[in-house]
């Protein structure tokens, strides 16, 4: 037996160990530790932590039940709005997270279940990234079950949802803030966009609607889009891929 | 605790990461698309080239009929020519076949009310208008993939006579299998309200759900086994080329996403046969073409059975199936691909490519 082997088991219960004692810390910080977190977690967070301030005003000040009142009320309105968003993705955010922890705490069993096996069997560790490599595989066979369940789907999808109408609340703040500065906001730059795809539209309509009127009319349609399209054939022929 | 063997083997493999890192940030940044091609057309933001062939063994005849490739919307479509010897594209320019390729650009916030019909109904029979004219054809082979695929069927089912053969690959039908892991996380979102808050939907966004599909494997053990892998460079250059492709993701128009989510996915109804674009019925009993239908054995984001559910569906008479063993990504750019599947499209098309079909080389025409 060779001294790798001797030492293998040790190896890979040390590691175990390890993760759990991460695990552990992760719960009782109830975060997950920021080299675990999701690229998914990670973009649903971008901009939320500036909101913090506002969820904490929206619990103490604002009651639910108090209607807003006087000429701010509107934008008061708003802000309330945007602190129950908030809210409401943290609140589901932590579920979904204890949810994942939970999947990596099942892992380490599994984990933990085929290092004694191997063992048993007189297949232990040669190296590290054998050990690497099965808690990988535990870790995915876990989370497979777990994301295909109706439960996670449910959850996923309600984060999924809070994080779209916590968007929504904070695009309607800031236009507020824009347009008070007079500067260009989302919603005008859409009404811009439609009105250009609406009158593209009706351009294209009446291109159809020309040749039966002026048969010749067709023709030059055709040929100018023929034409164009050979022009931007020769200025560019035998271009080299980038 | 930790006990002290623990510590060495730790601490022996971090070395080995180390100097992976080090041997992949010389490399620098990948250079992706390796076969020159020229524009032959342009509307809005989208393009058409047509790729310029290189004296091969099998190119001395050329096919009459122009193969024109519809890429998905969801990356960029250079995965068919990533490098000399991993494309798709150059394999079939040896073997004769004549490629064009629709590049569907990266849509900005002009685009957010481009809908499904701009695309089937427009930018599609745009392009396959333009590739028949240059090579002088009357009609194009399309070979869609990906969301490309489900596309390039609505328009062949729109179209009939400007298809003359129809290839899909790793194309979803059906949306409704019960694999399929991405439909039922979807189930629950509610798409309305997410395309009229942000807009397009970002690259970022898709590939986030993507990764997380297997998170294990694609956020950590990926990484891990390129920095404690081969140090060679050529592996590493194949690596970070990948690497570009996957996270150079266009955002996904607006409105085409609203719709072809709640039509194709949430409604399924390109099987359920009540799919209508623009007021004009779509229906894939209206694909009477030869069909080959290319599919990924190990796809884990379009199941077998999500590309399979077409050959019950289409209402030809010459339908031809082929299951890849590998993956999504495996299709295109392994080993194993680049031996097969050039091999069996261009075969495929030239047994059903219309008598006296082969042109005389044409080269590097301008």
């Amino acid at each position: 037996m060779t001294e790798a082997q001797e030492k293998s088991p040790d190896w890979a219960q040390a590691w175990i160990d390890e993760q759990r004692e991460r695990l552990e810390n992760s719960l009782r910080e109830g975060s997950v530790p920021s080299g675990d977190r999701d690229l998914g977690a990670l973009f649903s967070r971008l901009g939320a932590d500036w909101l913090s301030s506002y969820e904490l005003l929206a619990r103490a000040s604002f009651p639910k039940s108090t209607v807003p009142l006087g000429w701010a009320r509107e934008q008061e309105r708003e802000w309330r709005d945007l602190a129950s968003a908030q809210a409401e993705y943290r609140r589901l955010e932590a579920q979904i997270v204890a949810k994942l922890l939970a999947v990596h705490a099942r892992a380490l069993d599994r984990l933990q279940q085929a290092v004694r096996e191997r063992t048993e069997q007189g297949r232990p560790f040669e190296e590290f990234r054998e050990l690497y490599d099965l808690w990988i595989e535990c870790g995915e066979e876990i989370y497979a079950e777990v994301a295909r369940s109706e439960e996670y789907c449910r959850l996923q999808a309600a984060l999924g949802n809070a994080s779209i109408e916590l968007r929504a609340q904070q695009q309607k703040v800031l236009e507020r803030g824009l347009k008070y500065f007079d500067l260009p906001t989302r919603s005008e730059l859409n009404s811009v966009h439609r009105e250009l795809r609406a009158l593209r539209e009706r351009l294209a309509e009446l291109e159809v609607r020309l040749p039966r009127q002026a048969p010749s009319a067709n023709n030059t349609t055709r040929a100018t889009r023929a034409r164009a399209s050979q022009q931007a054939s020769k200025r560019t022929s035998k271009r080299a891929s980038k | 605790m930790t006990s002290q063997p623990f510590q060495d083997a730790m601490r022996d493999w971090l070395l080995r990461l180390e100097e992976g890192a080090r041997a992949l940030s010389q490399v620098g940044e990948p250079v992706v698309g390796c076969t020159s091609k020229e524009e032959i057309y342009r509307e809005d933001k989208v393009v058409l080239y047509r790729y310029l062939a290189t004296p091969g063994p099998d190119s001395r005849a050329r096919m009459r009929t122009p193969l024109v490739i519809c890429y998905a919307l969801v990356n960029r479509p250079y995965m068919m020519d990533l490098q000399p010897d991993r494309s798709l594209i150059r394999g079939l320019l040896a073997r004769g076949v004549d490629v064009y390729l629709i590049d569907w650009g990266y849509p900005d916030g002009a685009d957010r009310y481009l809908e499904v019909k701009d695309y089937v109904l427009r930018y599609l029979p745009h392009c396959a208008d333009a590739a028949a004219a240059h090579a002088r054809s009357t009609a194009v082979n399309l070979l869609g993939v990906c969301q490309g695929g489900t596309l390039s069927l609505c328009f062949a089912a729109a179209h009939p006579k400007r298809v003359r053969n129809l290839i899909t690959m790793v194309t979803p039908v059906d949306f409704r299998t019960p694999d399929n892991l991405l439909t039922k996380w979807s189930d629950g979102i509610d798409i309305d309200a997410l395309v009229d808050t942000i807009g397009n939907v970002p690259g970022e966004m898709l590939n986030a759900v993507f990764l997380a599909l297997m998170p294990y494997r694609l956020l950590s053990q990926k990484y891990i086994a390129i920095l404690d892998g081969p140090r060679d460079r050529a592996a590493l250059e194949n690596f970070l080329r990948m690497e570009k492709w996957i996270f150079d993701s266009p955002d996904h128009p607006g409105e085409m996403y609203r719709q072809f989510m709640r039509w194709f996915v949430k409604e399924n109804r390109l099987v359920e046969g009540d799919l209508e674009i623009a007021g004009r019925s779509i229906r894939l009993s209206d694909v009477k073409m030869p069909v080959l239908n290319i599919y990924a054995e190990r796809d884990h984001l379009v199941p077998p059975a999500a590309s399979r559910a077409l050959a019950r569906l289409v209402g030809t008479q010459d339908y031809t199936e082929y299951g890849f063993p590998g993956g999504h990504i495996g299709i295109y750019v392994s080993a194993a691909a680049q031996r097969e599947v050039p091999g069996r499209i261009a075969g495929w098309l030239a047994a059903r490519e219309p008598r006296g079909g082969r042109a005389a080389p044409r080269g590097a025409r301008g």
